[in-house]
C-alpha cells in the first residue's frame, strides 16, 4: 500500500485542480492508498513510522524540497522506498530523480524503477542533495587526516548529488559511490594578459569536521543551519528512491 | 595522460585548485591534480599532475607524475616522472623513468632503474 504525505501548502485552494487531476490519474493506475497531511503541530516522522509497522510499502511526498527534508529521516529509518509528486513549483529533488511536475510524476511512480542512492549525515540530521557553508572563515577537516582551507576567496560546498539552488548549472555528483564530494569554488589569480578565472577544487570525503572560531552557518537541502562545528558524513545507499528516465545520476 | 584545460574539473578526478590549501595526509586511491598548496604528504595510487602554480611542501608517492610547479620534498614515482621547464623540485626524486625539460630545476639525489628504492610505491 501506498502512503501518501500532502504537505500544509498543498491543502491550500489554489492547488485543489492540480491535486484532484493527480488523483484521478493515481486511481486510473491503480496505485492509491492512504493519505497524510501535515498541519502546524503534524509531525510526519511518528505517522510514517506507525504506518510503516502496518505495512505499507512506499511513502509518495506530495509537495516540494522542504516537504522531502520533513520526511527524509523516517524513510530512511524505516527503510521503505520514496517517491514524489511535486505540487507548487519547481522542486531539485524531483529533478534529480527524473520527476516531472503534476500528472506526468504519477507515472513514474507507477513504473515504480527503485534506485538507492547515499544520504548525507550533517550533526546526525540527514540530506540528501548538499549543502552550501556561509561562514568564509571555516575550515575543513577530512577523513580525520588532512585540512583544508581558502587562501583566495571563495565558496564552499558538500555534495551527494549537488545543492538545490544548483542543480540546473553543473554536472551532479554521483550519490551512488558512497561518498560525498567537497566542492570549493575559488577565485584564482589574475595574470598580465588573462582575465581572473574560477578554480574548481573536487576531494571525496567519507566524513569531515567543519570548525571556525566563530558560529558557522550553513544552507543544507535549502535550510539555514548554525552551530559552533558541524560532522559531516554519509550512509552509503540507505535511500530507496522512485526515479524516472530523466534522473540526473 | 596529463592533457588538462586549466580552471576545469573532470568528474571523478580529485582536483586541489589554485585558492586552497591542503594541510596533512593527502591520499587517493584516483588520479590527481594539484594547482593549490600542499604540505604535508601526498600519496596518490594513479596519476598526478602538479600545475605550474601548485606549491607542494610534502613528501610526493604516485603511479605517474607531471610536474610544473613547485615541490619541496623527496618524490617517489613507480613508473613515469615528467619534468616540464616551470619545474622545481627541492628534494630526492626516484623514479623507473625521467624525462627533464630544459629550465626544470632539480636539487636532490635523483635515481632511476627497474626497481625504485627496492619497493613499488604505496606497498
Amino acid at each position: 500500500m501506498y502512503l501518501y504525505i500532502y504537505d500544509e501548502f498543498v491543502q491550500e485552494k489554489r492547488h485543489e485542480r492540480e491535486v484532484a487531476s493527480i488523483e484521478n490519474r493515481l486511481t486510473d493506475l491503480g496505485i492509491t492508498g492512504k493519505i497524510i497531511r501535515l498541519a502546524l503541530f503534524k509531525r510526519a516522522d511518528e505517522q510514517i513510522r506507525d504506518e510503516a509497522r502496518r505495512g505499507v510499502s512506499t511513502v509518495v511526498v506530495v509537495g516540494n524540497d522542504h516537504t522531502v527534508r520533513k520526511v527524509l529521516d523516517a524513510v530512511v529509518e524505516v527503510g521503505l522506498p520514496l517517491g514524489m509528486i511535486p505540487v507548487g513549483g519547481e522542486s531539485a529533488f524531483a529533478r534529480m530523480i527524473g520527476v516531472s511536475s503534476g500528472v506526468a510524476s504519477c507515472d513514474v511512480l507507477s513504473a515504480r524503477v527503485i534506485q538507492q542512492v547515499d544520504v548525507g549525515l550533517l550533526n546526525g540530521k540527514r540530506f540528501v542533495a548538499g549543502l552550501r557553508v556561509l561562514t568564509p572563515e571555516a575550515e575543513l577537516f577530512c577523513d580525520g587526516r588532512y585540512r583544508v582551507t581558502l587562501t583566495d576567496r571563495g565558496t564552499m560546498e558538500i555534495h551527494n548529488f549537488t545543492t538545490f539552488d544548483a542543480i540546473e548549472q553543473e554536472e551532479v555528483g554521483n550519490p551512488q559511490d558512497g561518498t560525498l564530494d567537497a566542492v570549493i569554488r575559488t577565485d584564482g589569480r589574475r595574470s598580465f594578459f588573462r582575465r581572473k578565472q574560477s578554480c574548481q577544487t573536487r576531494l571525496p570525503i567519507h566524513t569531515a569536521f567543519l570548525q571556525s572560531k566563530h558560529p558557522i552557518r550553513v544552507l543544507c537541502d535549502g535550510e539555514e543551519m548554525r552551530a559552533d562545528q558541524f560532522q559531516i558524513g554519509v550512509e552509503e545507499g540507505t535511500l530507496k528512491v522512485i526515479t524516472g528516465r530523466a534522473r540526473k545520476f | 595522460m596529463f592533457k588538462r584545460e586549466a580552471g576545469a574539473s573532470p568528474g571523478g578526478e580529485t582536483v586541489i585548485a589554485q585558492g586552497v590549501k591542503v594541510d596533512g595526509e593527502f591520499t587517493s586511491n584516483g588520479n590527481v591534480i594539484i594547482e593549490g598548496e600542499v604540505t604535508g604528504s601526498v600519496v596518490v595510487a594513479g596519476d598526478l599532475h602538479v600545475g605550474p602554480s601548485a606549491r607542494i611542501h610534502a613528501d610526493v608517492s604516485a603511479q605517474n607524475a607531471m610536474v610544473a610547479g613547485e615541490i619541496g620534498g623527496n618524490m617517489r614515482v613507480a613508473d613515469r616522472l615528467e619534468l616540464v621547464e616551470s619545474s622545481r623540485v627541492m628534494g630526492d626524486i626516484e623514479a623507473q623513468v625521467l624525462s627533464v625539460a630544459a629550465g626544470a630545476m632539480i636539487n636532490g639525489r635523483v635515481s632511476m632503474g627497474e626497481k625504485v628504492g627496492g619497493k613499488k610505491v604505496n606497498e
